[in-house]
């Protein structure tokens, strides 16, 4: 021991000095095992063997340290997809209107078309609040069917009136366009404009975007004298169902005086459903009856319409003209619709 | 060249002899490093142990130690002395060594005392010298024990420094050139570690003098 240049040379104040110094000792005065010399040369020797030594021992270690890195990186996180969710639930919520089920209150179904409306990014992730899947009752849904109340309506009065079974798909796949309602099955373009239509309208559910006043005006042209108007009045909510039903006795000793039976009565029966789109556009939902009462004694003419009709706020327009078949008389049916804010 | 076991009481001188070897190492003479080998194990196997704590992963240092020093023989310049190069080799092995995962999974498998830090000299398979003098024995065994326990629960930094000083076998100015720390810094380090063991073993009640 160097005693000239470690502290450990010089004799231990005090006995806990000479304590220490002991135990530094008996620790450190150690020699190493045998054969250490004849070990280093053959790992010198034998170089190839001497660096596959090394990797048993890191080996391990290293790999579980380089797996744990990569599954922290790596593990598959579920990519927030809320437009999925979201989107499809649009279509689904129309079936479910159309179903008849009470229009209240399809919280998902506003959410949806909302987003497709809005054209929004989807919104918070989905595995942070639970999804509620809405009640469906007919998986394909409407093939751009608009989705309001009076659809519903609708089909049961079609189905009252003994037409086609309005319940069944090919019922529900009537098509939306306003101005085709004999037509088949929509064309691709025309559902692409339903779809479009559909999607500007306020979802059902959502209150009412105002009302609109419906001027329904029937003029009877029978060829002599001036035309006779007929007008039928009504203030209607957006998206509400509207009606009117008039009768009239024809007065005594007319002509008609001598009719006891019901049906020689003149009657003007009006159903309306308007829906508003955007500011100044409004679909209305048509159905007219109108009997206007024999002229004479040889005919007595109908009118019966059903239509839906889009038309600017405020802008009358003819939306149909009849001729009767025996006689000459000629109907023409205008329409006023004007939103009132 | 048979290997001697006997111990030397101090340094071996190195000076030029050791260079000699160097040189001849250099050139290709892997007898001449053994040789080299031979004269500065111990000072290697103590510098291992004294990091590491453990005589077997001390021995396993020391073997590292040496073969890098071999693959690396032809950087040695000759500016410092062979021993304070190989030294400084050696205590980087240890580091690692220390600091290496599966040793800290033994450590964590086999859990040190309660009174021990987490990195803490675990028990040390000794291996005695002989040349242990006649004073020693007059020691409190118990007193022994407890400082032995109470040096492995010092700071690394005073431990390592402490230990590297009692090995007998390095000076201050090898020991501050294997831990890359001023030589003023290496002696406030042992006297501190000192002061606190003796302050440890009052508090357990040794208090003499």
């Amino acid at each position: 021991m160097n005693n000239d240049k470690s502290p450990f040379g010089s004799p231990g104040v005090s006995p806990l000095d000479r304590a220490i110094d002991r135990a530094v000792r008996e620790m450190m005065e150690v020699d190493p095992p045998a054969g250490l010399s004849r070990r280093v040369l053959a790992r010198i020797n034998a170089p190839a063997a001497e660096g596959w030594t090394f990797l048993p021992r890191y080996a391990a270690a290293a790999a579980a340290l380089a797996m744990l890195v990569l599954a922290v990186i790596f593990i598959p996180r579920s990519p927030g997809a809320p437009a999925v969710v979201a989107e499809p639930p649009a279509a689904v919520a129309a079936g479910k209107t159309i179903a008849a089920t009470p229009p209240a209150p399809p919280s998902d179904a506003v959410a949806a078309p909302k987003t497709a409306r809005a054209g929004a990014p989807p919104r918070s992730a989905p595995h942070r609040e639970p999804i509620v899947m809405p009640r469906i009752s007919n998986v394909f849904g409407p093939r751009g069917r608009q989705v309001s109340a009076a659809n519903a309506q609708e089909s049961a009065k079609a189905a009252d009136a003994g037409l086609a079974d309005t319940t069944s798909s090919k019922a529900l796949d009537r098509p939306t366009q306003p101005f085709a309602s004999a037509a088949g099955p929509q064309k691709p373009a025309e559902r692409v404009d339903a779809e479009a239509l559909a999607a500007a309208a306020a979802p059902a559910g959502e209150a009412s975007r105002g009302n609109v006043n419906i001027e329904l005006t029937v003029v009877e042209d029978g060829g002599t004298g001036e035309p006779v108007r007929k007008t039928v009045t009504m203030l209607v909510a957006d998206r509400q169902n509207g009606s009117i039903r008039s009768r009239g006795v024809p007065a005594a000793g007319g002509a008609r005086a001598e009719a006891t039976d019901a049906r020689e009565d003149a009657t003007l029966n009006v159903d309306a459903t308007p829906t508003i789109y955007g500011n100044d556009s409004v679909l209305v939902l048509l159905t007219i009856e109108y009997l206007p009462g024999p002229l004479d004694a040889r005919s007595r003419s109908q009118l019966h319409e059903r239509m839906r009709v889009m038309v600017t706020s405020g802008k009358p327009i003819v939306i149909s003209q009849a001729s009767d078949p025996v006689t000459s008389r000629r109907t023409t049916v205008e329409l006023k619709a004007t939103v009132l804010r | 060249m048979a290997e001697s076991t006997d111990c030397v009481t101090g340094p071996e001188p190195l000076a030029a002899t050791d260079l000699d070897l160097v040189r001849l190492a250099q050139a290709g003479d892997v007898e001449a490093f053994g040789e080299l080998v031979h004269r500065n194990r111990r000072a290697v196997f103590r510098a291992a142990l004294a990091c590491v704590g453990s005589a077997a992963e001390a021995d396993d240092v020391a073997q590292e130690a040496f073969v890098t020093a071999y693959r690396k023989l032809h950087t040695f310049r000759g500016e410092a002395q062979f021993r304070t190069w190989l030294l400084s080799i050696t205590w980087r092995k240890a580091i690692d060594r220390r600091k290496s995962v599966t040793r800290w999974l033994r450590l964590t498998v086999s859990p040190p005392r309660d009174d021990a830090r987490e990195d803490t000299f675990d028990h040390m398979e000794r291996i005695p010298s002989t040349n242990r003098s006649q004073e020693d024995a007059v020691v409190d065994d118990e007193l022994q024990r407890n400082v032995t326990r109470l040096i492995g629960t010092l700071p690394r930094k005073l431990r390592d420094a402490l230990l590297l000083a009692g090995t007998g076998e390095h000076t201050y100015e090898q020991i501050s050139k294997m831990l890359g720390a001023p030589l003023g810094t290496v002696k406030w380090r042992v006297s501190e570690a000192r002061r606190v063991l003796k302050k440890k073993l009052a508090a357990l009640g040794y208090a003499y003098e």
